[in-house]
């Protein structure tokens, strides 16, 4: 029998870790960091012994040739790169294989690769959530950012196939999704992000109301600058889109929404078991 | 192909510029790049308006001429990071 012993959701904003001083507010970085650094205690707290991180590709590894929905990286380390900063993590191979093997035995096409490189999306969260490097990660990387990218609706069924795969495995995982929340990189309405789209939806997540964002479509992730929640919904897919959450952080930056979160696993059907 | 607001499939077209723009990952070529543009992009199939975007680093520009715009802006961070390090804070 396997457990899901912690559900944790954070922003991985590129000025976390590597800030422009002249437009970003190093106060406004400091409070991101102390709600990750809770993120990371309830982690410590979770007993958790390895940690399954829905991550994206910021067009690093996956541009022009193999684009997947879903890669599970299965090697044995794993390299990330992010300016200067090249860390190296453990990965929990064994999980990793039973992932993707238990996934293909049960109709989910997920890719596979033995040599991605992890960008800030793993390193960001990694390092302020987890800083101790204490247990290995399996990495699953969601394309978000290259159109068609795999449904809402798509992203919930994946990860509520990694549901049945993970109270099997005899484990005891935590689960971790990159990514949001409004921000839209590259583009003229980078300074005007939908934050009361934010707002709303956390407002609904803390009440369990998270089915709403099964029948939401790719357009409107990619019009609400949202398109990296897909990570949250395979997330939610494991543990059940109806289990509260508690929200530790919102600030809107004046570009970007940074969440900070995590669920209530004591009102999901996983800490039943199902 | 589905049309979206922001950040799309690449078109074929397309492909010559998004793929030396992520071949800036590589910092040695990042540096040969603001050491001497015009030498990193002569041998390169690019428009040369495409060309003149890349040294201008016009983000907007580059996306008009068929950038995608999520690895535009994060290249442009990029080579300022390496010509002008002191302007960021690392943690």
């Amino acid at each position: 029998m396997g457990e899901i012993t912690a559900a944790l959701a954070t922003t991985h904003a590129p000025q976390l870790l590597i800030r422009p001083r002249a437009t970003e507010d190093p106060e406004e970085v400091a409070r991101t960091h102390a709600a990750m650094a809770q993120l990371g205690r309830a982690l410590d707290e979770s007993g958790a012994e390895t940690i399954v991180f829905f991550g994206i590709d910021h067009l690093e590894n996956y541009l022009d040739d193999g684009v997947a929905p879903f890669v599970v990286y299965t090697g044995d380390e794993i390299e990330g790169e992010f300016g200067p900063y090249r860390p190296r993590y453990r990965v929990d191979r064994e999980l990793a294989e039973r992932i993707l093997h238990e996934s293909i035995e049960a109709g989910i096409d997920l890719a596979y690769s033995q040599r991605a490189l992890l960008d800030h999306s793993f390193i960001i969260p990694l390092r302020f959530v987890h800083p101790g490097n204490r247990l290995p990660i399996v990495p699953i990387i969601v394309n978000v950012y290259l159109a068609p990218q795999p449904t809402p609706a798509r992203c919930f069924q994946v990860g509520e196939a990694l549901r049945d795969i993970l109270l099997r495995s005899g484990r005891t995982v935590a689960l971790l999704a990159s990514g949001g929340m409004s921000h839209y990189p590259g583009t003229p309405k980078y300074p005007n992000p939908e934050f009361d789209f934010d707002r709303e939806l956390l407002g609904r997540l803390a009440k369990g109301d998270g089915a709403v964002m099964r029948q939401m479509s790719s357009k409107l992730l990619d019009e609400k600058g949202n398109v990296e929640l897909r990570t949250w919904m395979v997330l939610m897919g494991v543990i059940g889109a109806e289990t509260p959450a508690t929200i530790v952080h919102y600030e809107p930056c004046w570009h970007h929404g940074h969440a900070v979160l995590y669920w209530n696993l004591e009102q999901s059907p996983v800490s039943r078991g199902r | 192909m589905p049309d979206t607001l922001y950040y799309p499939y690449l078109k074929p077209g397309t492909l010559p510029l998004n793929r030396f723009l992520a071949s800036l990952r590589d910092r040695d070529l990042v540096r040969r790049f603001l050491a001497d543009p015009q030498a990193v992009l002569a041998p390169l199939d690019l428009t040369d308006e495409q060309r003149q975007a890349l040294v201008d680093r016009d983000v907007p520009r580059l996306v008009a001429l068929g950038a995608h715009p999520l690895i535009a802006t994060l290249v442009r961070i990029a080579l300022e990071l390496e010509a002008h390090p002191e302007k960021f804070e690392l943690y």
